[in-house]
């Protein structure tokens, strides 16, 4: 049988076209994940906005002229809203935890990856206890070790806190990169006169950038939306943007304007980095955090 | 001036010996192959070398002084690994420096060092090349020039042709055959392939099972294999087993397989012993049945099994009685498959090992 040119022209674009189904099945995922927003975003910008009216009867722009009270974006930005100190002490946070949980993920990573050794599969699921355990459990299990060793209503308790979910998010990422790495690189850069301090410096970490990012991607976004353990343990001393949201949602019956812009704030740190890494990141390397 | 000594080295992984008291002695400006099968424990060699794995025993020394206790970025020993591993995010300039970089050399010198040093292996002009923009040739040649430019002791090489296409393959050789010449460099590398060994290596150490069972320049080692599993492993897959029949000081007389077959005598043999006897496949000789010029010795008959042409040469199996025998003949003249011939096994290409412990090799 032969296969005309028209046939294998076929053939080759087959591949990138997707079945109607598969193109629904995308639709619906695309939606589900946007719609959810949609409400948060109007509530943001709305000051009156009430069931069964599809859009809000009157819009923040048009109240804040004639209030008589900073409203709105307008109380965000304003000193007593505390929330530029939120902001600051989340991301300082975030950004500290990315630091400290990358530099203990990189040997114990290197480890697992590269070495065989007894009980190695226990230390494997050890690793992944953190995200099976509830948050709770865990919460209160530090909340009263932290007490006894005053490390509560600081920043180290809540750092310390925070690298028990983070940890086993960056060893999975950077114990597949080092998986695709061969130690040969490491082996010649040693040969070729490099301390082992050097040669993580110039040689592996170089290699291994793309795990890195997206590992503290990870370590970051997770950090920055962590409630409860903050609660805990910062003990209401330290606002996050989480606790901040908490407390304004804590009522539980409707979204006030204020919540919606806290929850909006909330999700920028994430996509702003996510735009910066954007292109030292590979998504199969992304995947792997998942398990893919 | 580097001189290399092992001294009964054995590496133990749990319970496998992958290494078992291995001794060898490199002169300088030797140029020495390891050769085995994969497994055999001749990469770990080359690592325990290295400084990349720790002897469970034995003893390194380079010009008399252990270096045992020396981490592998101070042995100031270069190794090119199989597969090259260049650095993938510098380019062929940085990755040439590299070793003068991380020990401290000045700016100039490296610029100059690293001129140098591609000029050598014919490279000047692709400083700025990334490895993967490189052919395999050019990758090995960036890494010699990365290593050498450390001024190695010693140069230790995995398997150094393996990765390269035929054409290449020739021109790396007489490359690298040519630059351990001129730089007098001791060299040791490893191989699962005996022509690789043969053509580069000055004497070649025969591993297997973590022992080295035979060491010699490459004829001997071709011409003289210690034990049937050595002559197979080196080409000469013909076994026959036999016995000898009738014996005189000079002349042994062998009787495989109802054909008397005239060989040297060798000092313990005695009547009655059993012997396995090989040749290569190039060493027999074939007449056809009605050729006047047959030799009157050493001669058995054989049908033609299977022939396969290979352009200059054809590859015959041979059935002879009992015996199965693989043959690889000029192409000048052919012989058809069924087709009867008379084999000449010449007594000097014939190496007779007493016992027959060994099965014939399944074709």
């Amino acid at each position: 049988m032969t296969i005309t040119k028209n046939q294998r022209k076929k053939q080759a674009s087959s591949g990138n076209r997707l079945s109607p189904y598969q193109r629904y099945y995308l639709i619906f995922i695309g939606i589900a994940v946007v719609v959810p927003f949609v409400p948060v975003i109007i509530r943001a910008f709305s000051f009156s906005w009430f069931w069964p009216s599809i859009l809000p009867t009157k819009w923040w722009w048009e109240a804040r002229e004639n209030a008589w009270q900073p409203l709105g974006w307008d109380y965000i930005f304003s000193g007593p809203s505390h929330v530029g100190e939120a902001i600051i002490n989340t991301v300082f946070i975030a950004i500290v935890v990315t630091i400290v949980c990358t530099a203990i993920s990189l040997p114990a990573a290197r480890v697992i990856a590269w070495e065989k050794f007894r009980g190695k599969s226990a230390v494997e699921f050890f690793l992944l206890t953190p995200l099976i355990v509830a948050d709770i459990a865990i919460g209160l299990g530090i909340l009263i070790t932290f007490l006894q060793l005053g490390l509560t209503g600081g920043y180290v308790g809540i750092i310390l806190a925070h690298l028990i979910p983070t940890t086993p998010y960056m060893v999975r990422v950077l114990t597949s990169v080092f998986q695709g790495l061969s130690r040969d690189y490491e082996e010649q850069a040693r040969l070729l006169g490099a301390t082992p301090l050097k040669t993580l410096w110039f040689i592996t970490m170089p290699m291994i950038l793309p795990g890195i990012m997206a590992g503290g991607l990870f370590a970051f976004l997770i950090s920055t939306n962590i409630f409860l353990l903050t609660f805990f343990v910062g003990q209401g001393n330290i606002v996050t943007l989480p606790t901040m949201l908490f407390a304004k949602v804590i009522g539980g019956s409707s979204l006030d304007t204020i919540g919606a812009e806290v929850a909006l704030i909330l999700s920028l740190p994430g996509l702003i980095l996510l735009i910066i890494t954007e292109r030292f990141l590979k998504e199969e390397i992304f995947a792997k955090g998942f398990g893919g | 001036m580097t001189e290399l000594v092992l001294q009964n080295l054995v590496k133990k992984f749990d319970d496998v010996t992958a290494v078992d008291n291995f001794s060898l002695t490199i002169p300088t400006g030797g140029f020495v192959a390891l050769l085995g099968y994969s497994g055999c424990g001749k990469t770990t060699t080359l690592r325990m070398i290295a400084g990349l794995e720790e002897p469970t025993s034995g003893e390194i020394f380079i010009d008399g002084q252990s270096i045992l206790h020396l981490a592998p970025n101070h042995r100031n020993i270069g190794m090119i690994f199989q597969r090259y591993v260049l650095f993938p995010h510098m380019n062929v300039e940085k990755n040439v420096g590299f070793g003068l970089r991380m020990t401290g050399v000045h700016k100039d010198e490296i610029r100059e060092r690293t001129k140098e040093a591609l000029d050598t292996v014919q490279l000047a002009g692709y400083e700025k090349r990334f490895p993967s923009q490189l052919s395999g040739g050019q990758q090995q040649r960036v890494a010699i020039a990365r290593t050498l430019i450390t001024k190695p002791k010693l140069l230790l090489m995995d398997e150094p042709l393996s990765n390269l296409d035929a054409k290449l393959r020739e021109e790396m050789r007489s490359f690298i055959t040519e630059l351990q010449k001129s730089l007098n460099i001791t060299t040791l590398f490893v191989t699962h392939d005996q022509i690789e060994a043969i053509e580069l290596a000055d004497n070649i150490g025969l591993m297997f099972a973590g022992e080295m069972v035979q060491y010699g320049t490459p004829e001997e080692i071709f011409n003289h294999p210690n034990t049937p599993e050595i002559a197979d492993f080196m080409g000469a897959t013909n076994l026959m087993h036999g016995e000898i029949v009738d014996l005189t000081p000079d002349i042994c007389k062998i009787n495989i397989d109802g054909n008397l077959i005239s060989v040297k005598t060798q000092p313990d043999a005695t009547v009655g012993d059993k012997i396995t006897m090989t040749i290569r496949p190039e060493h027999m000789e074939f007449f056809s049945v009605d050729d006047d010029g047959t030799p009157s010795a050493n001669v058995i008959d054989g049908t033609i099994a299977e022939a396969v042409y290979h352009g200059g040469t054809v590859s015959y199996y041979i059935k002879s009685g009992n015996i199965d025998l693989q043959s690889r003949q000029r192409s000048t003249v052919t012989f058809d498959t069924e087709s009867k011939i008379k084999i000449h096994l010449p007594p000097e290409h014939l190496w007779v090992f007493p016992g027959r412990d060994r099965q014939p090799a399944t074709i």
